[in-house]
């Protein structure tokens, strides 16, 4: 992901200045599913509105009407968001797909109402429809209403229970609303979909520890430890969150004995490792660092 | 009591946010009292001021996760009493996720609550984008945030009049507006990109070079 995001930038300075592939670029977008609203918008737009580079791009036009479309409509240009809706609309008269843009336009405007109506009517004929179904979860979050968009995720969880994306988004949502147990049931469904994605283990460890107690604090250790395994020993919040467990199981209550002695080893190792990383890398933060692992 | 921001600090924070549009934002004030009785401990020493000197960005995204904020917490604290004289957390700042929400939810009361149990005049800096459409006209007083602070029973409230917000420098909405202009809040570094890379200074060093 590093490196993609090096490219991205390099052809987004070009695309900046009017040097660059705007084509390349939207599609590198595209791939790396970033958030990048204004640029695309601007450079997306002038590309469109331009004939000859709209036929250069072949079959992808379509695409990248739809991209732009969404990019407009996060800037609030409604207009050019029509523009790229209406030529949509023009080749795909019955498409489910742009009707659901139709319905976005209405949430750019915060005519909930009218939105509701578009993503009903397309719900009646498709009321499976998974893109729809997410317009209406996005909605309700935007709305403010955030246990309204629980109940929805929930419901789109009993059709699409392998949806990883939306377990993650309902993760957050509770944890938004401080509602931290549903949150870790969240990730122990991400963590049966990805078992080896270091993220998800961080993620789980993080939210056993902001629930606390002992019980809690050794389990997160353990998700910690496998976090670092699996990002190569690499990912620094796992690595200082196993030195924080350990912290945490030293002075909890209800500790016995036993439970120090298995506490000490990883987390002396993890501590090598950040001192040995700040020592290359942040040289100027080291000591700082060094001092809170030893305290 | 009275709160008077930085510049720096100001600057520091509006650009946080404005880096992070889609996303809610918090991070930690960094300050001193001055004037009146001392600590920080009278609510009725209306002569004293809280000078908010410096900021530190803490995370986007995800606010609600204790281990990196308690991590965050200690280097500041410990940064900032061993290298700046005087210096030590004084309150926090928060920007909602949505453009229209203006409510202080409950995890900058409790970030706020953790603040106070060391600092009892700490102080919650509510960013409100209604506000900020009026940068360019806003002068003197700080163009977008709603200040927040514990009453006797230990709730937050917002406390116009009494508990107003001060610019320390007349300069500092001019100033941002300009940074916007520039895009310059591409440039800063919060404890997320810390974490992500260690190599990136949270004490955001050249930000306003």
């Amino acid at each position: 992901m590093g490196e993609g995001i090096t490219e991205v930038d390099r052809l987004e300075a070009l695309v900046d200045e009017g040097v660059g592939d705007v084509a390349r670029y939207l599609a590198l977008i595209r791939k790396l599913k970033l958030r990048r609203s204004s640029k695309v918008a601007k450079h997306g737009m002038e590309l469109l509105r331009n004939s000859s580079a709209r036929a250069k791009l072949g079959a992808d036009v379509w695409t990248v009407y739809e991209q732009v479309a969404i990019a407009a409509l996060d800037c609030q240009c409604l207009t050019a968001a029509k523009e790229c809706i209406g030529a949509l609309l023009k080749k795909f008269p019955d498409s489910t797909r742009v009707g659901r843009l139709e319905g976005m336009w209405f949430e750019a405007r915060g005519s909930w109402q009218q939105a509701e109506k578009v993503y009903a009517s397309i719900l009646e004929e498709h009321p499976t429809d998974a893109r729809i179904l997410k317009r209406k979860i996005a909605m309700a979050k935007a709305q403010g209403n955030l246990m309204g968009a629980v109940d929805e995720m929930n419901k789109y969880l009993e059709l699409f229970m392998a949806d990883h994306e939306c377990w993650k988004e309902l993760a957050d949502v509770y944890l938004a609303l401080q509602m931290y147990k549903q949150a870790a049931f969240c990730y122990e469904e991400l963590i049966l979909v990805q078992p080896a994605n270091a993220l998800f283990h961080l993620g789980y460890a993080e939210i056993l520890y902001t629930i606390g107690g002992l019980e809690n604090l050794k389990t997160a250790k353990k998700y910690y430890a496998s976090a670092i395994e699996l990002s190569g020993g690499k990912n620094m919040r796992a690595l200082y969150g196993v030195c924080l467990c350990a912290a945490g199981i030293n002075q909890a209550k209800g500790r016995n004995v036993k439970d120090e002695k298995e506490n000490s080893t990883v987390h002396t190792l993890a501590a090598d490792v950040i001192k040995r990383e700040y020592r290359l890398k942040a040289p100027k933060k080291a000591s700082l660092a060094a001092s809170i692992l030893e305290a | 009591m009275k709160y008077q921001i930085s510049q720096t600090a100001y600057v520091k924070l509006a650009l946080h946010a404005l880096k992070h549009r889609s996303a809610a934002v918090n991070g930690i004030l960094v300050g001193r009292v001055s004037g009146g009785g001392g600590g920080g401990g009278a609510e009725e020493d209306s002569a004293a001021t809280v000078s908010i000197v410096d900021c530190v960005p803490l995370f986007h995204g995800q606010l609600g996760l204790l281990p990196m904020l308690e991590l965050a917490l200690t280097q500041i604290e410990e940064y900032f009493s061993s290298h700046q004289e005087g210096l030590s957390i004084v309150g926090c700042y928060h920007a909602n996720e949505r453009f229209d929400d203006y409510d202080l939810s409950g995890i900058p009361r409790k970030i706020g609550d953790h603040i106070a149990r060391y600092f009892s005049s700490a102080c919650v800096l509510l960013l409100d984008n209604r506000l900020l459409e009026s940068l360019a006209k806003a002068g003197k007083k700080p163009a977008f945030s709603q200040l927040f602070t514990r009453d006797s029973s230990r709730g937050w409230r917002s406390a116009p009049g009494s508990s107003d917000l001060v610019l320390a420098e007349s300069t500092a909405n001019e100033i941002l507006y300009d940074y916007i202009l520039e895009g310059r809040e591409q440039s800063v570094t919060d404890f997320d990109d810390h974490l992500d890379d260690i190599s990136k200074d949270w004490l955001n060093p050249g930000l306003f070079d």
